[in-house]
């Protein structure tokens, strides 16, 4: 049982002497988190780098092979002065990204190693991304990439807390509630309010609908009934972090469900996003919690000390 | 880094659930805290700003705007189709267009349109883009634009009264130039 409100200072463990006293809103961004769900996280983080610049979000490297004259700067480039892709720098960035992110799920170097996979990713997704298309999910995962090294050493089984962690933790939890809550105002803004009747899905059925979803282009006002939820919830996605730890996990659980539906339906997923949210569950009782549950099923007797959760519950919203 | 702060070793506070050892906290300092204060408000600012008054090139602070657009129900769904000759096929063809085929997907192509419109011999390089991507495959002597448009109705696509409009054509005989718009 936790909420925001849980992480007021006397719940956290005492300042030391001499510190200055605590606003709530410090004291809710700076928590002190588990440093294991840290190093859980960026392992996932950076198993994702890998998975995604292979094959989920690959085919940026064949930028390329376009002609520069395609190529159409972002304002990032133009600040930066990038050039135009070669075949030689799109694999450079990938494979870059590769190497990095496997040498920092191990651990080691999380700072440098961090910073370097951070840099080639987003150098990919750049190249990717100037020539005429943004995918509109990938920026909230340059928040993840570029604060969870900062906060330094952590391991998978790490018992120390951290405000750093905490801070990284809130700030990816923060980022990733913001796309949604953005998404919305982006809806209002470019579609008007009267996006909720408009036929934006049944559009995405008829260019990417798959078996799951094409009955519904013979039910329109289903798709709008959609509609209307979807910027509904987007709306009050900020709510999540004035809920109860049990109520977040729920909504986050929520969340991934409609991703599922939106990818069996017009098979788009916004897999960056999705390793995001992950920040939200307590990842670092996840193998304890299954090596328990395998111990089970294999009838063993399990080892009362094994019971005990590294992370005490109710402190780590 | 700043994450010097000074680690405190604390009584376990939350109610004996977790071992009966002592744990250690890890504090940050003040200016630990004042960078990364700092950090946030400047991605806030940047990602507010660019949903309310950015587009697509103030990418990572674009709009999140994936399926922001309202459609009519009654519009029409238009899509821009790829079609090319050969030698040895000298009948247009519709080929998938695709990072893997032309260096280009859809979209990106799509967005471009006033750069073809402009200056259409641009499609010659598509032809270029494939020889590079699939070297196995015959060289394209043509290309061609075509914009796809289905309408609708109610929301309800009308597949059978989808039309195909040229739109842009390069052949290499026959030079480039603007068909519709």
């Amino acid at each position: 049982m936790s909420s925001a409100t849980d992480h007021r200072p006397d719940d956290a463990s005492p300042a030391p002497a001499g510190r200055p006293g605590r606003g709530r809103l410090s004291a809710w961004l700076f928590w002190d988190a588990p440093l294991a769900r840290v190093a859980w996280l960026r392992l996932a983080v950076y198993a994702f780098v890998v998975v995604d610049v292979l094959w989920l979000h690959s085919t940026g490297r064949y930028h390329g092979a376009a002609d520069p004259v395609w190529y159409s700067p972002l304002v990032l480039g133009d600040w930066l002065g990038v050039p135009a892709a070669t075949v030689l720098l799109a694999e450079a960035t990938r494979w870059g990204s590769v190497a990095f992110a496997l040498a920092a799920m191990t651990g080691r170097a999380p700072r440098m190693l961090g910073w370097a996979t951070a840099l080639c990713w987003i150098w990919f997704q750049y190249i990717a991304f100037a020539y005429g298309k943004v995918d509109h999910d990938r920026a909230d995962f340059l928040v993840a990439l570029l604060l969870l090294p900062t906060v330094g050493a952590a391991h998978l089984s790490d018992r120390r807390r951290s405000e750093a962690a905490g801070f990284a933790l809130r700030a990816v939890q923060l980022m990733a509630i913001a796309t949604y809550f953005l998404a919305a105002v982006a809806k209002i803004r470019f579609g008007g309010w009267e996006w909720v009747q408009s036929a934006t899905i049944a559009r995405a059925v008829v260019r990417r609908g798959t078996v799951v979803s094409e009955w519904m282009l013979d039910v329109p006002w289903l798709l709008q009934a959609f509609q209307w939820g979807l910027l509904g919830a987007e709306l009050l996605s900020p709510v999540i972090f004035v809920l109860a730890l049990r109520w977040q996990r729920r909504v986050v659980g929520a969340w991934y469900l409609f991703h599922l539906a939106t990818y069996a339906a017009i098979t788009i997923a916004f897999w960056p996003h999705l390793v995001m949210m992950l920040a939200f569950l307590p990842l670092e009782r996840a193998l304890p919690a299954a090596r328990r549950r395998w111990d089970r099923l294999r009838g063993r007797e399990v080892d009362r000390g094994a019971r005990q959760p590294l992370v005490a519950p109710g402190r780590d919203g | 880094m700043t994450q010097t702060g000074v680690a405190v070793r604390a009584a376990d506070g939350d109610g004996g659930r977790t071992p009966s050892t002592t744990r250690t906290t890890l504090r940050l300092s003040a200016v630990g805290r004042a960078w990364r204060a700092g950090v946030v408000a400047v991605l806030a600012v940047g990602f507010v700003a660019g949903s309310l008054v950015g587009d697509d090139h103030w990418w990572p602070f674009s709009p999140w705007r994936m399926f922001s657009t309202s459609s009519s129900p009654d519009g029409a769904v238009r899509v821009f189709v790829l079609e090319v000759t050969t030698p040895n096929e000298p009948g247009w063809r519709e080929v998938p267009i695709n990072l893997w085929v032309v260096g280009l997907n859809r979209a990106e192509l799509e967005g471009r349109w006033p750069l073809v419109q402009e200056r259409p011999e641009v499609l010659v390089t598509l032809a270029d883009a494939h020889a590079r991507l699939e070297p196995e495959q015959e060289r394209w002597d043509g290309v061609r634009l075509v914009r796809r448009s289905t309408p609708m109705a109610g929301g309800v696509p009308d597949r059978e009264a989808t039309t195909d409009q040229p739109l842009a054509v390069w052949t290499a005989d026959g030079g480039a130039q603007v068909l519709g718009s």
